[in-house]
């Protein structure tokens, strides 16, 4: 991806963020657009440009969307960002399946650092509880990334 | 010196990484500065001035709908005319319910749902009343059913809401008709859980939740919930009780934000 053509996507993902996102919205879970963006910018143009654009699409959603944990949403894109990076042009490497696994790894690590945060006290006092919001999540969200895979496969 | 520069550029992924995070856990632990704040009310107010127009066309896109619901509405109502003798009972109940809000003397200020955040669990909304309006930050935003939450940041024609599904949302709260208070805080769902309840008090299903007044953000007896459940916790001398909040956030288009208490002057 050239710099203009990352600039119009994040732009885009932004509004498709803002506008689609409250209506996909299940039991007050959402997707998590810009996460998906970042870990497919990681792999196709590695972590330099994946943390950069992870720090700034994070200061822009808690700019605007967060009642607390301002930084949050930053740290979390940074760090999928610079893990995401380690997978450009290991995709020849790996069979298909440990690539894929890696990259859903990376999506459940981002998420279950996002639920420890949101969610710290159900860690210790209903840590059931706590799974269920992690998977439900992580689980949202990757299936959008699984249905994206048929349209615009990673690697 | 240039050995150093060489190693940055060659490690450029890595320093960024690294420098980036450190900021990020920065602002993570200077959420409250004053400067943080400042850019962060004219960040909702550059965005709400976008989102201004697209909630007016929403709006105008629901018109239709509404209509179509108001005029079915309309014909019901025109049906059931011969049961409104019937409903005497209740338009006494409501009579007393606005002599109460006349009572509290809370000065309201009107608001728009902007937004409803935009991180996978939603901790915030955006309105649109801002200082220009009188709103200023920690003031009580309420629906027409109970609590939604409070202001956390202001900017001149907007402000940020954290609603109670945001873990950091607290509000101490009166369970009526016992009196009995304790703190709530959101679980999931439409749930929330009052703890440091004393044990010996007597709080059955369906009794009512209700702002304790205790806070300077909460006027009392602002409706909160209803009791669904209660549980004995072993070895402690408190009991947990699960409440059904009264504002379901996934439906709310207009709250109020709360200027005043007039008891507190």
């Amino acid at each position: 991806m050239k710099n203009n053509q990352l600039i119009l996507i994040t732009l885009g993902v932004l509004a498709l963020q803002f506008l689609i996102g409250p209506w996909l919205t299940i039991r007050g879970v959402r997707p998590d657009f810009f996460l998906i963006l970042i870990v497919y910018i990681g792999v196709s143009n590695g972590s330099f440009f994946a943390v950069i654009v992870g720090f700034l699409c994070g200061l822009i959603i808690d700019g605007i969307g967060v009642g607390s944990y301002f930084g949050l949403s930053s740290l979390i894109y940074v760090l999928t960002g610079y893990l995401s990076g380690f997978l450009k042009g290991k995709y020849q490497r790996f069979i298909p399946a440990t690539f894929t696994i890696i990259w859903i790894g990376i999506v459940l690590l981002s998420f279950f650092i996002y639920s420890f945060f949101r969610f710290q006290y159900l860690w210790d006092t209903d840590f059931l509880q706590f799974l269920n919001i992690w998977i439900l999540t992580s689980f949202y969200t990757l299936s959008l990334m699984g249905i994206l895979q048929f349209v615009r496969p990673l690697r | 010196m240039r050995r150093i520069y060489l190693a940055i550029v060659s490690n450029r992924q890595h320093v960024t990484f690294f420098l980036l995070l450190l900021i990020s856990v920065r602002l993570l632990f200077i959420n409250n500065a004053p400067n943080v704040q400042l850019i962060r009310s004219k960040a909702i107010d550059t965005f709400s001035f976008f989102l201004v127009p697209l909630e007016y066309y929403r709006s105008l896109v629901g018109l239709h709908d509404e209509n179509d619901q108001l005029r079915n509405q309309n014909l019901q109502l025109k049906l059931e005319l011969e049961e409104f003798l019937n409903l005497k009972k209740d338009y006494d109940h409501l009579r007393e319910l606005l002599e109460f809000r006349k009572q509290s003397q809370l000065t309201l200020v009107p608001a728009n749902v902007l937004m409803k955040g935009i991180t996978p669990h939603a901790t915030s909304m955006i309105i649109d009343v801002g200082q220009k309006d009188g709103v200023q930050k920690n003031m009580a935003v309420v629906s027409s059913d109970g609590v939604v939450g409070k202001t956390i940041l202001c900017g001149d024609f907007s402000s940020t809401v954290q609603i109670y599904t945001d873990m950091n949302f607290r509000i101490s709260v009166r369970i009526q008709p016992n009196g009995t208070t304790g703190i709530l805080r959101w679980i999931g769902g439409n749930e929330a859980e009052i703890q440091e309840v004393r044990k010996n008090a007597d709080i059955s299903i369906g009794d009512r939740v209700v702002t304790s007044g205790f806070s300077n953000i909460f006027p009392k007896y602002l409706p909160v919930g209803t009791v669904t459940g209660v549980e004995n916790i072993r070895g402690r001398y408190e009991k947990k009780v699960r409440v059904e909040l009264a504002s379901d956030l996934s439906r709310i288009a207009d709250v109020f934000v709360v200027i005043k208490d007039a008891h507190e002057e």
